[in-house]
């Protein structure tokens, strides 16, 4: 058998390797509390989404996910599951968000930061870790989405003006 | 940074504001404030003895009586603790307060143990 391989699939498996990389080197970054990393990954998901669209970027974010997963040694364990909720939901987010006129990175990258956070946080409190004190971290959580997923947007859009520059 | 980026931006920051009062603000109830603590029960267990409990919900002292005399414990805004023991090293006692369910102490010379008990047992540990 035989498949064919299209451009559009060699693009796909080039940022999606981009967006690995940057995903297994952040996941030996030390981190304060569980949950809370920069999202430096979901800077290649922003990117590719201002330029070949929500179907590609959904296709990078979740080949991130589970590629990280077999590299970094944490496929189908529960933090596997977590980054797979996390980028689940923020997918969503981003599928919705394109219906926003006028957005640019840093709006998607707060929007999909939140609910990327939401969703993880959603997944940890109803199926790994139902306890009522784990709400009590939720603010802090989302305040960690809010100023990463803004700094992260930003990073995507002097990125992508950059490229967009550079090829004009 | 757009006008849609601005609104964005300020409807997150105005959700986590909200989040913070939600979650921080007491609607979810305060971890050791005495109106909470109706219903709590801590479980004594002296060596040998059917263990009894007692309400946390209600301020005093307890005594009782193990193997070698007299522990104290005190209640006291929903949470238990020894105060007296006739041991030697007073493990009990520095214990401290007993607030969260799942939360115990032992006084092992003497053979008397405390348990805070609740609906839902929650986890000893949780690792990363």
């Amino acid at each position: 058998m035989e498949f064919e391989v299209t451009e559009e699939d060699a693009r796909i498996a080039w940022l999606a390797a981009l967006a690995i990389a940057i995903h297994v080197l952040e996941a030996n970054l030390p981190s304060p509390l569980p949950g809370v990393k920069p999202g430096l990954a979901n800077v290649v998901t922003l990117a590719v989404l201002h330029w070949y669209g929500f179907g590609v970027a959904a296709w990078v974010s979740v080949l991130r996910v589970v590629g990280g997963g077999l590299l970094g040694g944490t496929f189908l364990s529960p933090g596997f599951f977590l980054s797979l909720s996390g980028a689940i939901a923020s997918l969503c987010m981003l599928r919705l968000a394109t219906a926003i006129p006028g957005l640019s990175s840093i709006g998607y990258g707060v929007l999909a930061a939140l609910a990327h956070m939401a969703g993880q946080f959603a997944l940890a409190y109803w199926v790994l870790l139902p306890h009522p004190g784990l709400l009590r971290l939720l603010p802090v959580l989302m305040t960690a989405a809010l100023v990463f997923g803004f700094s992260g947007g930003i990073i995507a859009r002097a990125m992508v003006g950059e490229m967009d520059r550079a090829q004009a | 940074m757009t006008v849609a980026d601005r609104w964005v931006v300020g409807a997150a920051l105005a959700l986590v504001a909200w989040l913070y009062v939600w979650s921080w603000g007491g609607s979810l109830g305060s971890d050791a404030g005495g109106s909470d603590a109706a219903g709590v029960v801590a479980e004594v267990v002296v060596a040998g003895l059917p263990g009894e409990t007692i309400d946390l919900g209600r301020d005093g002292e307890v005594e009782v009586q193990g193997r070698m005399g007299p522990s104290r414990l005190l209640v006291q805004d929903g949470r238990v603790r020894f105060t007296a023991s006739p041991c030697r090293n007073k493990q009990c006692i520095r214990s401290g307060w007993l607030a969260h369910e799942g939360d115990f102490a032992a006084c092992l010379p003497n053979g008397v143990a405390v348990e805070v008990l609740g609906p839902e047992r929650g986890l000893d540990a949780i690792n990363y």
